[in-house]
């Protein structure tokens, strides 16, 4: 799932995938707010990941994360923050907050593409530890990645 | 000598006159007789020295010869007294020497007897008392002279002992704390000083009795009417002919309006400079709101420019891909000059992030980000053991960061650019500062650029020589700025720079930085 209040981020961040994995389903929500309805009534499935921007309308992304994690039923699904930002404090707090890991938007379609194929690609349980070679993405340390499909 | 065994009154009489005869022609005192009428009878060797007169001239005249005329009456009064056995006091006149200058006497009369005891005449005895007159008039002149002064001055002055009790007060000190000099004599300053500088002034003048040293002061006054007022007082030690503290001597005045005009001035310089500052603050936040909302758009253009290039490349004809690139290196720098604008305007916004940052850690950390530069230049960074340094680590990053990249970046073509950081502990005006020497063999610049580099938006250089935003180093300026400290660089054209930054040691956020 994708939670991004920019429709041109959202459908690079839909075509890269699609062009890494076109198996993979990805959802789509505008704002905190209409991600977690979505979570909690309309989908069928939990998502495996949930790819989340920080800044957004109605609810932004700090206030969607704190929810996540306070809901039993969601809080085990791994948030990817998924944002402009490059402040190494806002990083510092994602991880704080709970969050798997933070990729800072890329400039270039293929970096994107790259990061996703490798991040869907991770064996089950590894630890990631930052050895991925992008500056655009970390890893929170002791947070394990999901079983991929 | 064999010493007189026998007093004088058991002498034969003519023994004993000759001893008094010599009595009185020895003694410093002048000594006269004369009969009921004044004539001199008699006329001793003193006489002569004071009066200018032999005994030959004198004896046989009357003694008002050498008396003023106004005191001729005085004299004959006092000669009937004497015969008729009534005491008369010493006193001070006035008489005429013979070269016509005036003589202060100090002059006794008593009588002469005989055998019998009956008044035969009158001894005067004058004593030369003139220098003592001179003396005291010098003394009554002076103090004349210094109360005159006293009384004139345009200063409040007075006089008060070592228990502040008024002695003397001139004119205008009566003026300035509106009351009379009867009021103010007798009482103590304390009593007219504004109660709320009264322990400054006491500390101040219990100080003063111990060291008698001088001292000036500020104080408010309560005056009569209940105003109150500003003096500024000066108070000076006046010592005994033992040279013991005595009393003091003080001068005040009125200070109230020069005061007033100096606080509106205060005052008004502080609005100013708060107005400046939020002023100030207003471009910053400007700046920052801009630059950041400006990055979004831009990085749309660059994401889209990229995947032109990546995906269209082959579809688009040379010129299409000529104006691409023209786009995308534009996009580039203005990408670089909003970063530059952001993280200057940033400088500030972080309230006072106050940790010991370990310098060689940071450099060792930059030299992992410009990895690759490094590289392809050969470069070598050679840091000494430097100081931890109190202050935002992520401030000092870019500090160093800009420096360290504009050392790489100015390198001389063909000579691999070797940089070299360390640091001195100096001493300027009481205080201790670390100082940080970065120093490069590079392009170096002219040292007439020197301050002019570190302006905003300043470039030395065209940007197809050298690509920058020319604000790395006013972004250098404002960090070390905001920790109370300075930059300064040392170029030589073709040689290489050197960057030397001050630091105070405590060093502390300057939140008006």
């Amino acid at each position: 799932m994708l939670v991004d209040d920019d429709k041109d981020d959202a459908d690079l961040f839909c075509e890269a995938l699609a062009s890494v994995d076109p198996s993979i389903d990805c959802e789509f929500a505008g704002n905190g707010e209409t991600a977690l309805t979505m979570l909690n009534a309309t989908l069928k499935e939990k998502p495996d990941v949930i790819f989340l921007d920080l800044n957004m309308p109605v609810m932004n992304g700090w206030a969607c994360l704190e929810n996540l994690q306070k809901n039993e039923f969601l809080k085990d699904i791994p948030v990817v923050i998924y944002s402009t930002s490059t402040r190494p404090e806002e990083r510092a707090k994602a991880f704080a907050l709970g969050a798997f890991g933070f990729i800072t938007k890329p400039y270039r379609f293929t970096v994107l593409q790259s990061i996703l194929s490798v991040l869907i690609k991770l064996p089950i349980y590894e630890w990631a530890s930052g050895s991925i070679a992008f500056s655009d993405v970390s890893f929170n340390e002791g947070k394990l990645w999901p079983q991929s499909r | 000598m064999k010493k007189l065994e026998t007093p004088i009154r058991s002498l034969p009489t003519d023994l004993q006159k000759f001893f008094l005869a010599a009595v009185v022609d020895s003694s410093k005192d002048s000594v006269v007789t004369i009969d009921f009428n004044g004539f001199i009878t008699s006329w001793n060797k003193a006489a002569e020295e004071l009066y200018g007169y032999s005994a030959d001239e004198a004896i046989g005249k009357n003694l008002s010869f050498v008396v003023l005329p106004e005191d001729i009456k005085q004299l004959l009064l006092n000669i009937d007294r004497i015969i008729h056995s009534k005491k008369v006091e010493i006193y001070d006149t006035i008489r005429i020497h013979k070269g016509g200058q005036l003589i202060n006497l100090e002059v006794m009369l008593s009588p002469v007897k005989n055998d019998q005891g009956e008044v035969i005449g009158v001894s005067t005895i004058a004593r030369n008392i003139t220098d003592r007159v001179k003396a005291e008039n010098a003394v009554r002149e002076s103090e004349a002279k210094f109360r005159a002064l006293i009384s004139q001055t345009t200063v409040g002055v007075y006089q008060a002992d070592l228990n502040r009790v008024v002695t003397f007060v001139n004119a205008t000190l009566c003026t300035l704390f509106g009351f009379t000099e009867k009021e103010l004599i007798g009482k103590t300053l304390w009593s007219t000083t504004f109660e709320q500088d009264l322990n400054f002034e006491k500390k101040l003048f219990d100080n003063f009795k111990e060291t008698s040293s001088a001292f000036e002061f500020d104080k408010r006054i309560v005056k009569k009417n209940g105003e109150i007022r500003w003096m500024k007082e000066s108070v000076s030690p006046i010592y005994d002919d033992q040279n013991v503290l005595q009393s003091t001597m003080g001068v005040v005045f009125d200070t109230t309006d020069a005061k007033a005009a100096h606080d509106i001035l205060e005052n008004t310089v502080r609005a100013r400079t708060d107005q400046l500052a939020r002023s100030n603050d207003d471009l910053l936040k400007f700046a920052h709101v801009a630059s950041h909302d400006l990055k979004e758009p831009l990085r749309k253009i660059r994401t889209y420019c990229y995947r032109l290039e990546d995906e269209h490349r082959n579809d688009m004809p040379a010129s299409a891909q000529s104006y691409l690139a023209k786009i995308h290196s534009a996009t580039d720098r203005m990408n670089n000059m909003i970063e530059g604008v952001l993280a200057y305007s940033q400088v500030n916004a972080d309230k006072g992030i106050f940790e010991p940052v370990n310098l060689n850690a940071l450099i060792e950390s930059i030299e992992q980000d410009l990895e690759l530069l490094i590289e392809q230049k050969s470069a070598t960074i050679d840091a000494t053991q430097l100081p931890i340094l109190q202050g935002s680590s992520v401030l000092f990053y870019q500090l160093f960061y800009n420096l360290i990249n504009n050392a790489l970046k100015f390198s001389r073509p063909d000579v691999p650019p070797l940089i070299s950081i360390r640091s001195e502990i100096t001493n300027g005006s009481g205080k201790n500062y670390i100082v940080l020497l970065i120093s490069d063999n590079g392009i170096g610049f002219e040292p007439k650029a020197a301050k002019e580099i570190f302006e905003s938006f300043t470039r030395l250089h065209s940007k197809d020589q050298y690509e920058g935003t020319g604000l790395g180093l006013a972004l250098c300026d404002k960090i070390v700025q905001r920790h109370g400290g300075t930059i300064e660089a040392i170029g030589k054209p073709g040689e290489g720079s050197t960057f030397k930054i001050l630091l105070p040691q405590d060093a502390d956020i300057d939140d008006n930085n």
